[in-house]
């Protein structure tokens, strides 16, 4: 179990000796982290006394792990697209960034959910490197902004129709990242409350009138 | 296929060095298989089996540039 600690110093015969000892110590590998060297190592005047090489390891940051894999994985799909650092997050519980260009179509895929995978392993590969727990959100040149509109538009159509009638009314099957932006809409709605129902591929929201 | 499935497996666990991605070559599917070691198996196939999902849907997502299926495996 490699340490969970967000840096480690070692010290060895030469930086690269040094950094393989401190990489070892948190299980991690030389593009995971960044490096700084405390001391030069060298052999004193007379050449009698060797002085080791000390070097301190610190892992990156979230977003720049996260950068760091998206920039690789687009070279190994052979695609242009540029990563960006997304706004931040006032609530400090997420770490936004942004795919942009040409082929970012290839990136989103059929209901995003290419975006959803790429989002998902970025997220688990930056996270074993920063030990950053906040959750990675992915945009693809305005997609998620869009979809957010879309079932915000839903999520108040769908409140009036139940507001009407007095009835629950299911809607479709989501993930939980899209459920999470109906019932937020929903709360901000007098008078109808919503939950999740089912399983797995099936959940989904039911909205109904507030008791 | 190949190169793509072993960068991700390389970059999801604790041993990147124990990772081993093999492909065979069909008329109309490829099949991958990953081997990782023992420890790492969580980190390849996650809580429900979303990372390796996620990793089949990038797959399918390359193959079907080449009009292929693919089938990707966790070996143990």
């Amino acid at each position: 179990m490699p340490n969970q600690s967000l840096e480690a110093e070692a010290s060895g015969r030469s930086v690269d000796e040094a950094c393989a000892d401190a990489l070892r110590q948190l299980g991690l590998s030389r593009d995971e982290v960044q490096v700084e060297i405390l001391e030069e190592g060298g052999r004193s005047w007379l050449g009698l006394s060797v002085r080791p090489t000390r070097v301190r390891v610190r892992r990156l940051s979230k977003a720049v792990a996260a950068r760091q894999f998206l920039e690789n994985l687009a070279s190994r799909m052979g695609s242009s697209v540029t990563v960006v650092l997304g706004p931040a997050d006032p609530e400090d519980e997420l770490v936004r960034l942004c795919l942009t260009g040409d082929d970012s179509g290839r990136w989103i895929g059929r209901h995003g959910q290419t975006l959803d995978a790429v989002e998902r392993l970025c997220d688990a590969v930056a996270t074993r490197v920063s030990l950053d727990r906040r959750r990675l959100e992915l945009e693809c040149d305005g997609y998620r902004l869009r979809q957010r509109q879309l079932l915000e538009a839903l999520a108040r159509r769908t409140a009036e129709t139940v507001l009407r009638t007095g009835r629950p009314t299911s809607l479709e099957p989501m993930t939980s990242a899209e459920r999470r932006i109906i019932h937020v809409t929903v709360k901000g709605i007098p008078g109808v409350a919503s939950a999740s129902e089912g399983d797995g591929n099936h959940r989904h929201v039911v909205i109904t009138p507030a008791k | 296929m190949h190169e793509l499935v072993e960068f991700l497996a390389k970059s999801l666990v604790d041993h990147p060095e124990e990772v081993r991605v093999t492909q065979v070559d069909g008329e109309t599917a490829v099949i991958v298989e990953i081997r990782v070691a023992p420890d790492d198996t969580g980190r390849v196939i996650g809580r429900q089996g979303r990372i390796i999902a996620a990793i089949r849907v990038l797959a399918r997502a390359v193959a079907v540039r080449q009009g292929k299926r693919v089938v990707v495996e966790v070996v143990e």
